[in-house]
């Protein structure tokens, strides 16, 4: 089996979605002729013409209504919205139409766009190329958010978003855009919007998605030279939400950390946290804790210590194995 | 530009420019403006007994309304703002069906998740309309991309008024059109109120915006149905060749005197031996008494389903809306006999 990065892996699932359903079509900025900003559409454009990858104007509200014009008239496309910083000018586009098409037309208009974005910091990008704007999102009714966190998944989950008959938005962990590598199959793969437990433990079920899953690893590592035993939940899919798999690790620990790259408040693992207090607080040996970005604008110098690491982790769960 | 005009304020078609139809197709064109006005009158007082929220009267806009539609096919998809939703009616959409949606009844299609402006006729490829102004602009210019990719030789058609044409997804929906020359046609209609508009858009004329984006335009008098016809019709004809979008300004005339687009045309009918005030006032009896039946008639078939408030936000429900549909189901019953002490 090959071995990809989350970019070839990403290539590999759009060059599949392309090739099997004239329905398709990839575009946004830099996307065609160029390949993309981060090659992530590299080739696409010379194999399967410029009618079906292409440029457009540098306006996300554009990008993002011609794709919901393209869905509602039943094709599938692909845009790129090249940081996920930009994606704001089309946030009209998103939540007031792409999000509601279906529901205000009684399911007479579907409108199933798979917007893929890179999002989240570490790589000296500043509060404009860094954000984790997946809460805002997930906030909307009406929108999938789904959140690979390795060349496997990214493939799996792509090609899933495409063939979805409902809107996608499809947030690329890009920190880690070529530093996961992995065997992905090389011919297409579809993998379900649920939760995977990553790695079993017995005293502490880490919660997290997208980049943040490696430092997870890593703390884990950490945490069992302490003897204490990390249990690592890859939730994927923000929405919909597979809450039993997390349920049935919270069941087993009694003790959670949430991670997340995102600020704290209002932020994803706020409702993970509810969750878990609604459905399996008589499980609880500990109160949840968060481990997230801090409430400021992205930082540039000092990223690192804004975003979650490998010691937050292990002090968060140390900390709540303690308690 | 000169905007294209064909009849005279009093309704007589310049020499040579008489489309000449039928008197069964004038008498069409005539009865659906009639039947317009009906449904404006009807809404309102809908609106004023509080049964609907709002409804956007299309008095004075049937000129835009009814001359595009005629120069359209069936295929071609219409993008409306609030204004124009009595058009999927023109294109066979049934009537009983269009009132539900409005208020909102137990056999609205959408099951009432809309507003009372707020259409949706995919029979007759009319697209939802949405209250946010001019979203719908980028919408029929990305249709139209679809529709040149796949080969059909249709066309997107898209209304809007001077509130969109001052939003910013009105100058991306033209320039992603003018990139991508899709075979859109763009149809400003302005308000009537020139001051109003220029408080808008400034002093320039509309159409001028066009050749900026390389656009063809035309300026098109607005009261005068014939022109309307006549100006959608090049315009889609060079849309269906592949020479891509125009933008089409249509002059809203005022109600009063002859700007109005119904009295010109019976003003043209005259000249044809066609009595429109005649007609228009049968045409209105009737139509009046089948819209207020209708209307009782869905009123009295209630609200919809409360569990349809969870249906088509997606494909299928997630846990989460199953969950929310059966917490809201469970709280109904315990207190469906209200609170008991």
């Amino acid at each position: 089996m090959p071995v990809m990065n989350i970019i070839q892996a990403v290539n590999s699932a759009l060059d599949h979605a392309l090739g099997a359903d004239e329905d398709v079509f990839v575009f946004g900025e830099d996307v065609g002729r160029f390949g993309g900003v981060f090659r992530a559409t590299d080739g696409l454009q010379a194999k399967h013409g410029e009618n079906r990858v292409f440029d457009t104007p540098l306006s996300e509200a554009g990008i993002v209504g011609t794709a919901i014009g393209m869905a509602i008239y039943g094709l599938k496309p692909v845009p790129e919205i090249q940081f996920s910083d930009f994606i704001y000018p089309a946030f009209d586009q998103i939540v007031n139409e792409m999000a509601k098409f279906r529901y205000r037309s009684g399911g007479q208009y579907p409108c199933g766009v798979t917007i893929r974005t890179p999002f989240g910091g570490g790589i000296r990008g500043g509060h404009y190329h860094s954000q984790s704007p997946e809460a805002y999102f997930a906030h909307t009714a009406g929108l999938k958010v789904i959140v690979p966190s390795d060349p496997y998944t990214a493939k799996g989950l792509l090609l899933t978003a495409i063939n979805d008959p409902d809107p996608v938005i499809f947030l690329e962990p890009k920190r880690i855009y070529r530093a996961a590598r992995a065997e992905v199959p090389d011919e297409a793969y579809t993998l379900p919007f649920a939760a995977a437990v990553d790695r079993e433990g017995e005293h502490v079920t880490i919660v997290t998605y997208g980049a943040a899953l490696h430092e997870a690893r890593e703390a884990a590592d950490l945490l069992a030279k302490n003897d204490i035993s990390a249990e690592i939940i890859d939730v994927r899919s923000l929405v919909p939400l597979d809450d039993e798999t997390i349920l049935a690790s919270v069941r087993k620990t009694g003790r959670v950390v949430v991670v997340h790259e995102a600020a704290r408040t209002c932020g994803y693992g706020a409702e993970i946290a509810a969750i878990i207090a609604e459905k399996a607080l008589m499980h609880l040996e500990a109160p949840i804790v968060r481990v997230t970005g801090y409430d400021t604008p992205f930082p540039y110098t000092l990223e690192q210590q804004y975003l979650p690491d490998a010691l937050k982790i292990f002090e968060a769960c140390e900390t709540t194995v303690d308690f | 530009m000169t905007p294209l005009s064909i009849l005279s304020p009093s309704g007589a078609p310049k020499a040579d420019a008489d489309p000449a139809w039928s008197s069964e197709r004038v008498c069409s064109l005539h009865r659906a403006m009639v039947r317009s006005r009906v449904l404006d009158s009807v809404m309102g007082d809908l609106q004023r007994r509080g049964l609907i929220s709002l409804f956007v009267p299309a008095k004075g806009h049937e000129a835009h309304i009814y001359g595009a539609l005629l120069a359209l096919k069936q295929s071609d998809w219409l993008f409306a703002d609030v204004r124009q939703g009595a058009a999927a009616l023109y294109r066979g959409f049934e009537l009983r069906g269009w009132l539900a949606q409005l208020l909102g009844t137990r056999s609205a299609a959408h099951a009432g998740h809309a507003h009372s402006t707020e259409f949706t006729a995919r029979a007759v490829n009319f697209v939802s309309v949405s209250s946010p102004v001019g979203t719908q602009i980028i919408h029929a210019s990305g249709t139209a991309q679809g529709m040149k990719a796949k080969g059909t030789d249709d066309c997107s058609f898209v209304w809007f008024g001077p509130a969109a044409a001052a939003a910013g997804d009105c100058h991306v929906g033209l320039n992603f059109a003018g990139v991508y020359k899709v075979p859109t046609v763009f149809y400003y209609c302005s308000s009537g109120d020139p001051a109003a508009d220029e408080a808008r858009l400034g002093p320039g004329e509309f159409a001028d915006r066009a050749e900026g984006y390389g656009i063809r335009a035309v300026r098109v008098d607005g009261s005068d149905v014939f022109a309307v016809y006549a100006a959608v019709a090049k315009a889609v004809k060079h849309a269906r060749s592949g020479e891509g979008p125009t933008l089409i300004e249509g002059i809203t005339g005022g109600l009063s005197g002859n700007g109005d687009p119904l009295t010109r045309l019976e003003g043209y009918m005259a000249s044809r031996d066609l009595d429109g005030p005649a007609l228009r006032q049968s045409i209105a009896a009737v139509f009046d008494a089948e819209v207020r039946g209708l209307i009782e008639e869905l009123l009295g078939e209630g609200s919809p389903d409360t569990s349809t408030l969870f249906d088509d936000v997606f494909s299928q429900p997630t846990p989460q809306l199953i969950e929310q549909r059966a917490g809201l189901e469970t709280h109904r019953r315990r207190f469906a006999g209200g609170v008991i002490d």
